[in-house]
């Protein structure tokens, strides 16, 4: 989770970049992560740090590094990421 | 010997189905509800899955459900927490034959500047209205009230109470402990906006209990710590008391009419049989069945004193109270009874029946209190 990664637009200008713990996550996607795994849709901010980790480890665990991936391609949903036109945008784990 | 469990309203054998889903929580199911891993995750979703329950039944949201260590804690929440979210009004009205919970919370609060009104209640503890009406006012804070009273088991005109309250803007806390067994209660349909239920009134464990807050409604906390319970009410959670409070109440609403027909067959019998034999026994409370809890007789006699009748009755197996259990340790005289005017020269006990209480118990039960209070006045 302390991995850095990179989110770029698809005009080509980086978007995000900073851990992948950081990576703006939709309000909604927390709440649903959360009554899943809690059955709680107003969960304190430790749970929601819990329910935000499960929502993005398999993101990172299945990206090789240094190697961009358009995220419309990858095999799981993403639109859980809060920014614009994120299945257009790439995303890329560095090294 | 064979005994006779005769105090239901003081509290309930713990009912077998609610133990067995309780013991994994007590056993291999020992994770913190706080903590982050797969122990504290499953925990965590079993007592969301009670509050979701028990939201949907009192017809409120989940931030509506605080589980709590009992009615008492509850209704120190209710009453502290509101008052406190509120500090610009300092008037609380309440009935002259409310609960020791709600007594010396109110105390401490007067003492910190409140104002408690005190509304008197008739001979069969009816809430005087009128002067209820007359004392609801701009200033007034809250109202205070037991639905269903622990000692002679008036149940108060909870909805007309609750409309009036509103009526004039002011919030209505209900002390539900003895009501909720007996009432499928509404938050909506009954006009609450705050209600104490505790557990081991309907045969789940002690040590648990829950506020139930009208949806919407906001209150502070008045114990800090972990902020558990949407930082309402500190501390680590009795998982295994919620989960058996969740089953406990959930059989309590599936078995209401027949177990209320029960209790009233069994009331309506003793009630009978008691009269017929000692014509000079007094039955506290409303004349009406409709507005009694169905199993508590408050029975006064002649010439006794209470806790003379209660320990012979105990020598003899038959386990009754006198007045509510929480005051059993001194003698004083009950506060419920002297609010309805019964002169201290009766003796009282209360006698609350069960689900295991039969008919057979009933009759011998009667036979062994005639005959001990035949021996007793005559000392």
């Amino acid at each position: 989770m302390k991995q850095k990664m990179v989110i770029f637009h698809q005009e080509g200008h980086v978007i995000y970049e900073g851990k992948a713990l950081n990576i703006p996550i939709k309000m909604d996607a927390i709440r649903q992560q959360s009554i899943e795994l809690f059955h709680d849709a107003d969960p304190c901010i430790i749970h929601q740090s819990y329910a935000i980790q499960k929502l993005i480890q398999p993101l990172v665990d299945y990206m090789e590094k240094n190697r961009p991936y358009l995220i419309g391609d990858l095999p799981f949903d993403c639109t859980f990421i809060d920014l614009p036109q994120i299945e257009s945008c790439t995303i890329m784990k560095k090294g | 010997m064979k005994s006779y469990y005769l105090d239901h309203a003081a509290t309930t054998p713990l009912d077998k189905e609610v133990l067995a889903h309780m013991l994994p929580y007590l056993t291999d199911q020992f994770g913190n509800p706080s903590s982050i891993h797969h122990m504290g995750i499953d925990v965590k979703r079993a007592i969301n899955d009670v509050r979701i329950e028990m939201a949907k039944a009192f017809d409120t949201d989940l931030h509506g459900v605080i589980f709590t260590s009992g009615g008492t804690e509850a209704t120190n929440l209710a009453i502290r927490g509101y008052a406190k979210k509120h500090p610009e009004k300092k008037v609380i009205i309440t009935s002259t034959i409310e609960h020791h919970a709600t007594i010396h919370t109110l105390d401490a609060l007067k003492e910190e500047g409140y104002i408690i009104r005190e509304c008197p209640v008739d001979h069969e503890g009816f809430l005087d209205l009128e002067t209820f009406k007359s004392s609801l006012d701009s200033q007034t804070l809250l109202v205070t009230l037991i639905a269903a009273n622990n000692e002679i088991g008036t149940i108060q005109n909870i909805r007309l109470i609750g409309q009036l309250c509103h009526a004039q803007g002011v919030m209505f806390h209900v002390d539900g402990v003895q009501w909720v067994g007996h009432h499928h209660v509404s938050m909506i349909h009954d006009h609450i906006d705050m209600l104490t239920l505790s557990a081991h009134k309907f045969y789940g464990p002690k040590g648990i209990g829950a506020l139930i807050l009208k949806q919407g409604l906001e209150i502070s906390p008045i114990l800090y710590g972990g902020m558990q319970e949407k930082g309402l009410r500190s501390g680590t959670e009795h998982v295994a008391g919620i989960i058996g409070l969740g089953v406990a109440y959930q059989l309590a609403l599936s078995n209401m009419k027949m177990q209320d027909e029960h209790l009233m067959t069994l009331r309506e019998t003793f009630i009978a049989k008691m009269k017929k034999d000692i014509p000079s026994c007094i039955i506290n409370g409303p004349t009406h069945d409709q507005y009694t809890l169905p199993g508590l007789i408050s029975l006064s006699l002649p010439h006794i004193k209470s806790h003379e009748l209660a320990f012979a009755l105990d020598q003899q197996g038959v386990y009754v109270s006198t007045g509510s259990a929480c005051q059993s340790n001194t003698i004083e005289e009950s506060h419920v009874l002297k609010a309805i005017g019964r002169s201290h020269q009766y003796g009282t006990i209360r006698i609350s029946f069960g689900q295991s209480t039969t008919l057979e118990d009933l009759n011998e039960v009667i036979a062994i209190i005639q005959s001990i209070y035949h021996h007793l006045k005559d000392e």
